[in-house]
């Protein structure tokens, strides 16, 4: 008996080391066409919460949030579908975000748990951590958008069993401040590819950003650090991390899922 | 009892082996499929397993070989003719790191073509069974200022007219210097020499050896073609091995069938 209250008393401490206290869950199904979000306070009670069960719950054996992605919704500005958190520095607001110059740190272990594969056999590819650019009102009116979205600076991939890691450059180094808002100035240079094979086992992500500076690190082992022209020019916007199961594609019956046993952000 | 024992014995070697395909190691080796499915170390060390690969790639459990059959099919693969065909990495799950002629390389096969289909009444389709491929290096690519890899063979060895044929890349201009040597149109491809003797469907030990301005092709214990003029001493590329059946048509109803034996690639 003493064993058993031991156990259960592990497990709740697991499911607890994720503070969602600073992240918004946004999940693939939908509600009158939307795709649905739920933000703090309400995420954290997210283990009582049935319409995000299917998407977005703990692992009642390790603890982790596992999060799972198939085509069915989308959200505005993408096609694939999502199970994914979206930093809120300011709980239930999506208008305090970063600066590169005022930096943060997130940090997480997680496991891609099971991809299928597409009509030949290869892996469908997830995106498991995300720095987001966002528009400020005033970026966004001065350049006509309708919505703040601006593009993901930092997308990290699940990939075959390999990690791999997508920035962006600016296509045209003159280009003015404005000229610069616009999401079709920056354009995808080649990914880089972590040696060490994952595969479907437990890895550490961790990404650190500073003025001008974008470190990726995985297992604390490799690190690839972009320190150039692009990261300094990319200052002049606010950003928001991500992370979960940003799942890439639209193939009928094809799912993933992600784990994760930790995740922390600082600022 | 004595066979239950042995039953598990052999069922713990099989384990153990890991990624083995009966004598041959995979985990060097990068797969690609006349679909376009792609496995490299991960993904191919489940290979036997894999419904995708089945059709193409397999054991013979009677002799253990590895069993390589091309014939067109639906998918995404992009190459010209049906790819069956594996591809070194230095590193498992990478085709980033290769090896320059100076560092040297030995690849060692014993293979056999058990099935070959007819372009003619008279005349089989070829196939491709080996080669050295040459790709730009990332110093190279940013000298240059180009993105994209340049990639062509310094070496192919062919199962062709029941024969092995070997043809190599030569300059067209051997004053040729510099970053010129670098550009593909550089260089074309020589008129290709024969082994005297039919091969047929006969099994054969094919072995590539390269090493600073030397390349050397041994087909059984015949006198082996050496290679090592100003092409060889100028060829600017780093390297990989190639191996497989590579069928050299998408002809309706073509196909091959190639068995290895052995496949081993050192430096």
């Amino acid at each position: 008996m003493i064993y058993i209250s031991f156990l259960f008393l592990s497990v709740q401490l697991d499911g607890q080391e994720i503070d969602l206290t600073h992240w918004k869950i946004t999940i693939p199904a939908t509600n009158n066409g939307k795709v649905i979000s739920v933000r703090p306070p309400e995420i954290k009670d997210f283990r009582n919460n049935e319409v995000l069960k299917p998407y977005f719950f703990e692992d009642p054996n390790d603890g982790a949030l596992v999060f799972y992605a198939s085509p069915a919704g989308s959200t505005a500005n993408s096609k694939y579908s999502r199970s994914e958190l979206r930093e809120q520095m300011e709980p239930g607001n999506d208008n305090v975000n970063w600066t590169f110059a005022e930096g943060g740190l997130m940090r997480g272990t997680l496991a891609v748990t099971d991809v299928t594969q597409d009509e030949v056999g290869n892996y469908h590819r997830v995106i498991v951590m995300q720095i987001h650019g966002r528009l400020t009102d005033e970026q966004r009116d001065l350049i006509g958008e309708d919505d703040n979205n601006a593009p993901p600076i930092l997308k990290i991939y699940w990939n075959e069993g390999k990690v791999t890691v997508a920035t962006k450059y600016l296509k045209d180094l003159k280009a003015s401040e404005t000229e610069i808002l616009h999401e079709k100035a920056w354009g995808n240079p080649k990914q880089k590819v972590f040696k060490e094979i994952v595969g479907y086992g437990k890895f550490t992500l961790q990404v650190k950003v500073s003025k001008g500076r974008m470190e990726v690190s995985l297992n604390d082992n490799e690190t690839f650090v972009f320190d150039d022209i692009h990261m300094e020019k990319w200052g002049v916007f606010e950003n928001y991390f991500k992370a979960g199961n940003y799942f890439q594609s639209r193939d009928k019956g094809s799912h993933a899922y992600v784990k994760y046993y930790e995740l922390e952000v600082s600022h | 009892m004595k066979y239950l024992v042995l039953i598990f014995f052999i069922a713990f070697i099989c384990r153990a082996s890991g990624q083995k395909a009966g004598d041959i190691d995979l985990s060097h080796w990068r797969l690609e499929l006349p679909t376009g499915y792609k496995a490299s170390e991960w993904k191919l060390s489940n290979f036997q397993n894999d419904r995708f690969a089945k059709p193409f790639f397999y054991l013979d459990t009677l002799d253990g070989a590895l069993v390589m059959e091309a014939y067109p099919a639906k998918g995404t693969s992009k190459s010209k003719y049906t790819r069956n065909t594996l591809r070194e990495q230095l590193i498992p799950g990478s085709s980033e790191k290769n090896w320059t002629l100076e560092e040297g390389g030995i690849l060692t096969t014993e293979l056999q073509v058990v099935e070959m289909s007819k372009e003619t009444t008279k005349k089989y389709h070829r196939t491709l069974l080996l080669q050295i491929h040459g790709t730009t290096s990332d110093e190279q690519e940013e000298s240059l200022g180009i993105s994209k890899s340049i990639s062509l063979p310094l070496l192919s060895v062919y199962w062709q007219n029941e024969r092995i044929r070997v043809v190599r890349r030569v300059l067209k201009d051997p004053s040729t210097n510099g970053d010129d040597l670098l550009k593909k149109d550089s260089w074309e491809n020589d008129a290709g020499r024969y082994f005297g003797k039919k091969v047929s469907f006969d099994k054969i030990k094919l072995r590539v050896e390269a090493s600073d301005g030397r390349v050397e092709v041994h087909l059984n214990d015949l006198k082996p073609f050496v290679y090592k003029d100003t092409n060889i001493r100028k060829w600017p590329f780093e390297n990989y091995f190639n191996v497989g059946n590579y069928l050299q048509t998408k002809d309706y109803g073509s196909k091959s069938i190639v068995k290895y034996y052995e496949l081993e690639a050192s430096h």
